[in-house]
């Protein structure tokens, strides 16, 4: 069966004829025309005006089945929608292999139920366009200056970006790619549209100004300078003494704001903070710091997408004895202090190292590799005792915690392990660069704890 | 000891038994009487002048505040800049001061330039100040710099000052009065010695500005025959400035510009040039005695370069008019120059002739009689000038040895004036490099 290539557009054009062969073309003018056909996109190209582009290419994302397609345009369309396209239309051959790609990574993608929600949208999303970065665009009369038009499409309006990202840090799902701004936002509101007023640190009065004033020498009188002049000259209306030279008859002292409500003379005015949006006033120090980022799917959200658990993942993993990392840490911290205080607890800890991951991945793809590895895992789990815990710290990084085993029983792991491996790579001629490394609680040193120890381990074999 | 003996009888021979005291007088008359007592008597005449114009005048003074220009020539001051240009800023004038800096070879002197740019944030404080920085990266000498600070300049009035100079904050609106009157074409003021406290050098140096360039300068504007407007604190009107060009190249670019304002003053006698003692300036002096010989080489040696090579022809009665003439003749090449070299052979010739205890004796009497001379002034100085009399009254202890350190300066410019005719001394000066002033008349 041939590509789908669903051309949406204002007018009638033509494509040319590399894609006409290659490719099934649809013409739509709307979307509601598209799917009262119902057509499956293998890809879709928008093409027209910018309002056009902008309104097809939201309604497109806010669609329940066709958000995550692949979506083309043909001319420049404003910045703040690149988010929303996978760029311009490539060349037939180019096109048809992103098609492919596209689908080989919809064949890993594990379809659950979860799909319908925003985040599996999101997930889903993501996973099909592994080196995408999830920008934000800038638009000063937005409240917080910053938008994210991916995430209020994918979320189909139903909550700010902001709060949503939140949470999506919050469960490590995204991880921050780069900073982009940091501003400040009212603690109230949220907004970004702030004014910051210089007032009397007395009375908070508005009515300020600044006044230059005069340090008498002669007498040590100090005053607003105009009370000074007299004909042309300066003259201290206290000693009479006439001030002719900086420095040497006068100076000028520092407190030169006066306030005009009380009277008041100061070095420094103090500065409130005033929110356009909702009109109340606080301090500078109270405003909330806002990081503005662009962001990418994380390691473990990438598990997800190809396990399909979006929902309570720790539980699903509890089973298997593999538990998070920050667990994993704290369980090795708690097992290193207590064989150090009962000599008779032992324990050892087992890593295993994927050195040639990208070469190997460049060549089976990246979906094949981590379903072999996925494989390779449950095997390994299989092979675990009930207390025996497990983790992985990056991609390519897997660690067993062992209880009470020693020396000689790590020994037996590993050749179990190395059997293994080898199993996993019988048919093919690459071979699959694995390292190992253990420790028992004897060989690590009273200084080291868990964070400590990992990473040296880790060193040990890179 | 013996001869200390005798020449304390010589004086007391004079002194107390009053033998043939006349005609041993009479070997200074010469002296005395033509060449120093008549300028001093001349020049307080001035000062009395005035001041009896000033109390009888009742000045009537409407508004007047056009545009001012201040050109800071700077080079490697420093931090010390700042004091200048803030003592501009805290000027009372009520009308605009453009302030303009121009730093030469700022490469090399970049603090100067740092301390220029630190100051700009604070000259919005200051209403009707502006401030402007013209860093000139080929370095090419004060007349440089004040030629392109001239180019820039929007004031009517022109103020060229020395980046190591300050002032008194009622300075611009004292001086800018004067070109009310049409005729005015420059005016100075007072410069008095800032680090004066620092040696006994710039002690001596106070005293020697209080008497010259306070006294001696008012008392001959007055007469209107102003020996120069100094480089370091010269007040302009920038019209006259453009008419005659702007400063020409070569040392001693003050006395150049002076004079050649003079020789205007033959076809247009109603020009003037006025000293305005309200419109004080400060300024630091060498204070180690080798910076001080090094300056007054200079200056000395530069006078001669002026007078009897650039200006030879422009010295005569119809250029300049028959009393700046006179007055040339008499204090510039006499005083200034004659007399030095008078001095040092009639010493050569007293110590050949004379008995060593009638050389001493001579010398004593010579000492008493500046001491009389410095005294008097210095009192006339204290009770009708002085603008700050409690912190001149200071200098009354240096005054026993000012006659020694004045006889000391004659000697030293006898020396500065035959450096300039052996050396040509006006191709080695600091004020600018060596192709610039090459390109100067020799």
């Amino acid at each position: 069966m041939s590509d789908q290539l669903i051309v949406f557009s204002q007018e009638t054009i033509s494509l040319s004829d590399q894609y006409s062969t290659a490719f099934q073309t649809h013409y739509f003018l709307d979307v509601s025309d598209w799917k009262k056909e119902n057509i499956t996109p293998s890809a879709i190209l928008v093409t027209g005006n910018p309002e056009y582009t902008t309104r097809l290419l939201n309604s497109i994302r806010r669609d329940d089945d066709a958000y995550a397609s692949l979506c083309f345009v043909s001319d420049a369309i404003p910045a703040f929608n690149l988010n929303l396209t996978d760029g311009q239309l490539p060349p037939p051959q180019q096109l048809k292999s992103a098609i492919d790609h596209y689908g080989d990574l919809l064949n890993a993608y594990k379809n659950s139920e979860t799909h319908v929600s925003e985040l599996g949208r999101l997930i889903k999303y993501l996973w099909l366009r592994p080196n995408f970065i999830l920008l934000p665009t800038h638009e000063w009369q937005h409240p917080r200056y910053y938008r994210y038009p991916l995430l209020e499409a994918l979320s189909q309006d139903r909550f700010g970006s902001f709060e949503w990202l939140q949470s999506l840090t919050n469960t490590k799902l995204l991880e921050p790619t780069g900073l982009i701004d940091r501003q400040r936002e009212c603690k109230f509101c949220h907004s970004s549209h702030l004014s910051f007023i210089d007032i009397c640190p007395n009375c908070h009065s508005l009515n300020i100004k600044l006044q230059p004033s005069i340090h008498c020498f002669t007498c040590g009188y100090v005053d607003i300078q105009d009370k000074f002049f007299q004909s042309g000259t300066l003259m201290c209306p206290k000693c009479t003494t006439q001030l002719r030279h900086i420095g040497s008859d006068y100076d000028r002292p520092i407190e030169n704001h006066h306030c005009l409500s009380c009277s008041y003379t100061f070095i420094e005015s103090d500065v409130t903070v005033r929110c356009a949006m909702c009109e109340k006033e606080m301090a500078p120090e109270e405003l909330t710091e806002n990081k503005i980022q662009g962001w990418r799917l994380s390691e473990r959200g990438r598990i997800i997408a190809i396990r399909g658990e979006v929902f309570d993942v720790a539980s699903s993993f509890d089973q298997l004895n593999f538990i998070s990392k920050d667990l994993f840490v704290h369980d090795l911290n708690w097992l290193l202090i207590s064989s150090r205080r009962y000599r008779d607890i032992t324990f050892s800890i087992f890593g295993i190292y994927f050195a040639n991951l990208p070469e190997l991945s460049n060549l089976f793809g990246h979906t094949k590799l981590l379903q072999m590895l996925e494989s390779f895992a449950q095997r390994i789990r299989t092979m675990l005792r009930t207390p025996d815990l497990s983790t992985r710290t990056a991609e390519n990084m897997l660690w067993l915690l062992l209880p009470q085993t020693d020396g000689p029983g790590v020994r037996v792991v590993h050749q179990r392990i190395e059997n293994n491996v080898k199993l996993l790579l019988e048919d093919s001629d690459r071979k699959l660069d694995c390292r190992f490394i253990s420790a028992t609680s004897s060989q690590v040193s009273n200084q080291e704890n868990a964070e400590l120890l990992l990473a040296r381990l880790q060193g040990e074999l890179a | 000891m013996q001869t200390l003996a005798q020449t304390w009888q010589v004086l007391s021979a004079f002194f107390i038994q009053d033998q043939g005291i006349v005609p041993y007088l009479l070997m200074f008359v010469p002296f005395v009487l033509f060449l120093e007592l008549p300028l001093y008597v001349i020049s307080w005449f001035g000062v009395f002048r005035y001041t009896a114009r000033v109390s009888y005048e009742t000045a009537f003074t409407p508004p007047y505040t056009p545009k001012v220009t201040c050109a800071i020539t700077c080079y490697s001051e420093g931090q010390a800049v700042q004091n200048t240009v803030i003592s501009l800023l805290e000027q009372t004038y009520s009308g605009h001061i453009e302030i303009i800096a121009m730093v030469d070879g700022v490469q090399r002197n970049q603090p100067t330039y740092q301390a220029l740019k630190d100051l700009l944030p604070r000259i919005a404080d200051y209403p009707k100040r502006t401030l402007i920085i013209i860093p000139k990266i080929q370095r090419g000498g004060r007349v440089s710099s004040l030629n392109a600070g001239l180019s820039r300049a929007t004031g009517d009035i022109f103020l060229a000052l020395d980046g190591d100079t300050s002032f008194d904050n009622q300075m611009v609106h004292r001086a800018s009065a004067h070109f009310r009157n049409e005729n005015v074409v420059a005016v100075t003021g007072p410069m008095r010695v800032r680090n004066a406290g620092a040696s006994i050098v710039t002690r001596l140096q106070s005293l020697e500005y209080m008497l010259s360039m306070q006294a001696g300068k008012l008392g001959l504007t007055e007469i209107n025959v102003i020996n120069n407007v100094p480089g370091a604190f010269g007040i302009f009107r920038k019209s006259f400035l453009h008419q005659i060009g702007g400063w020409n190249t070569g040392t001693a670019e003050d006395l150049d510009l002076t004079l050649r304002i003079k020789q205007y003053q033959g076809r247009h006698p109603e020009l003037r040039f006025e000293f305005e003692p309200g419109a004080v300036s400060h300024t630091d002096v060498p204070e180690k005695l080798t910076d001080f010989l090094k300056q007054r080489l200079r200056w000395d040696g530069d006078l001669l370069y002026i007078y009897a090579n650039k200006h030879r022809l422009g010295i005569s009665a119809s250029i300049m008019g028959w009393n700046n003439f006179i007055f040339i003749l008499w204090y510039g090449i006499l005083f200034q120059i004659v007399m030095p070299f008078t001095i040092v052979l009639y010493m050569i010739y007293m110590i050949v002739v004379l008995p060593l205890p009638f050389f001493l004796a001579s010398m004593t009497l010579v000492y008493l009689f500046y001491l009389c001379l410095t005294l008097i002034q210095f009192v006339l100085y204290l009770a009708v000038i002085s603008d700050r009399p409690r912190q001149d009254s200071r200098a009354f202890l240096i005054i026993p040895i000012y006659p020694l350190f004045q006889f000391a300066v004659r000697l030293w410019s006898a020396v500065a004036i035959s450096n300039q005719i052996l050396n040509k001394g006006h191709l080695d000066s600091a004020m600018a490099p060596f192709w610039v002033l090459k390109k100067g008349k020799q």
